[in-house]
């Protein structure tokens, strides 16, 4: 065995212990002091302690920026519940606020209507989209509830008792083509009979045995007339949407939007007597 | 008193490790070496004060572990509190040889003291993970065997 492998293990570690006081030898010197020595020293220990500066500082950017995304990822789902908190709070105040606007409008409507009226709300519609039957519980022993009585809210007629028992009924939607309300034109007075299109794919109504020689026009409001004896006068009904004249006849074709959206009546009024 | 007195030296403890395994003196003195090294680049201090205690403490206790041949946590646990004060010793009289600086006996013993301990009572979790990363070799396990 050569004398340098015999003494391999201790002279590696006699240049790794005497090694360090070069280093330190030299970084310990004052600047203007170095040689040439401690220059070469110096360069060759600067990039490797700016590689393990870098390495260290890199791991704690990264430890510090998870950490930051811990916190910022908290600080995020308690904005989330909140924000959620006060969307439904919000969607809870918006719906207060329509219910208030609608009991509101109804006590006018009560308030200001001559004759006697019933509240009732609406409990079930038919399941298609566009029902054509409306099941309204009226208190029992505010009054009595009898078929062909009207039924309306603040915007307009809804329709007529068709049945009743126990403390509900059904109604009559004026959209149904087995209803007929005698109407009048608002702006010139032209009379006719309004009657349900039964269409199922909208709410719609048809004016029967208006005369060709009224002049009716698109946007008209249509009132009830009175004249039937089974609805007050003056209702609103709805607005003309459709006219054709035809070539014979007496009569003209007219169509009509109703006054009322069907599917978002909550409460209506059963008029028990007339004013 | 500072939390930071009580801050315990991983690289200690590791080095014991690969000290009382059958490492080689020169690879596991090239591998002290490294660690003092990135110690010095990390914690601030002038380079060659960790570049040398570090594989002097490998060396002298690697020396002492060959005579002494104890097995066991609580050996190491003193092994390593040994180790501890040996290396701050170390660290403070290098400071004292070359910065010129000095501390006063109280600082310094409380320091060493406090040092020590917090590095020995974490000592039996680096030798087990040093365990993990280095696992001892079979001559050192036979060793341990026949003692």
């Amino acid at each position: 065995m050569s004398f340098f492998r015999r003494y391999r293990d201790f002279f590696i570690c006699v240049i790794l212990l005497g090694l360090p006081f070069l280093f330190l030898h030299s970084n310990l010197k004052s600047p203007d002091k170095l040689n040439a020595a401690d220059r070469v020293i110096l360069r060759i220990s600067a990039p490797v302690q700016y590689v393990a500066a870098m390495l260290g500082r890199t791991f704690s950017d990264v430890w510090g920026s998870y950490v930051y995304l811990v916190d910022v990822r908290t600080e995020n789902e308690a904005l989330q519940l909140e924000l959620n908190r006060a969307r439904e709070q919000n969607l809870k105040v918006a719906t207060l606020e329509q219910d208030n606007q609608r009991l509101k409008r109804m006590l006018e409507f009560k308030e200001g209507f001559e004759g006697d009226v019933l509240v009732a709300q609406v409990i079930g519609k038919d399941t298609s989209p566009f029902f054509r039957v409306m099941r309204i519980s009226v208190n029992r022993g505010v009054g009595e509830v009898r078929p062909g009585m009207p039924v309306m809210t603040y915007n307009g007629l809804v329709g007529q008792i068709e049945k009743t028992w126990s403390s509900y009924s059904d109604v009559l939607l004026t959209v149904d083509p087995m209803s007929s309300v005698d109407v009048v034109i608002k702006r010139n007075g032209s009379r006719g009979i309004l009657k349900g299109t039964g269409e199922t794919n909208r709410y719609q109504c048809k004016i029967e045995y208006l005369l060709k020689t009224d002049e009716v026009r698109i946007g008209d409001v249509v009132v009830t007339s009175g004249m039937d004896k089974k609805f007050p006068e003056g209702i609103p009904v709805g607005t003309l949407s459709r006219v054709r004249k035809k070539e014979f006849g007496l009569f003209q074709e007219v169509w009509v939007d109703p006054a009322i959206d069907f599917s978002r009546v909550r409460d209506v009024f059963v008029m028990v007597s007339a004013p | 008193m500072p939390l930071s007195f009580f801050t315990p030296d991983l690289v200690i403890p590791f080095v014991l490790y690969i000290a009382i395994i059958d490492f080689g003196a020169a690879r596991g003195a090239a591998l002290a070496f490294v660690l003092g090294y990135i110690m010095d680049a990390s914690a601030g201090s002038p380079v060659g004060v960790h570049l040398f205690v570090v594989p002097a403490i490998y060396l002298l206790y690697r020396f002492i572990y060959q005579k002494l041949l104890l097995t066991g946590t609580l050996f190491r646990m003193v092994l390593t509190l040994a180790a501890a004060a040996t290396a701050g010793l170390m660290v403070v009289g290098m400071r004292a040889l070359f910065e010129r600086s000095l501390m006063s006996f109280t600082m310094i013993v409380s320091t060493l003291l406090l040092y020590s301990l917090s590095t020995a009572a974490f000592s039996p979790v680096i030798f087990w993970l040093g365990g993990k990363l280095v696992p001892e070799s079979p001559r050192r396990q036979e060793e341990k065997v026949i003692i």
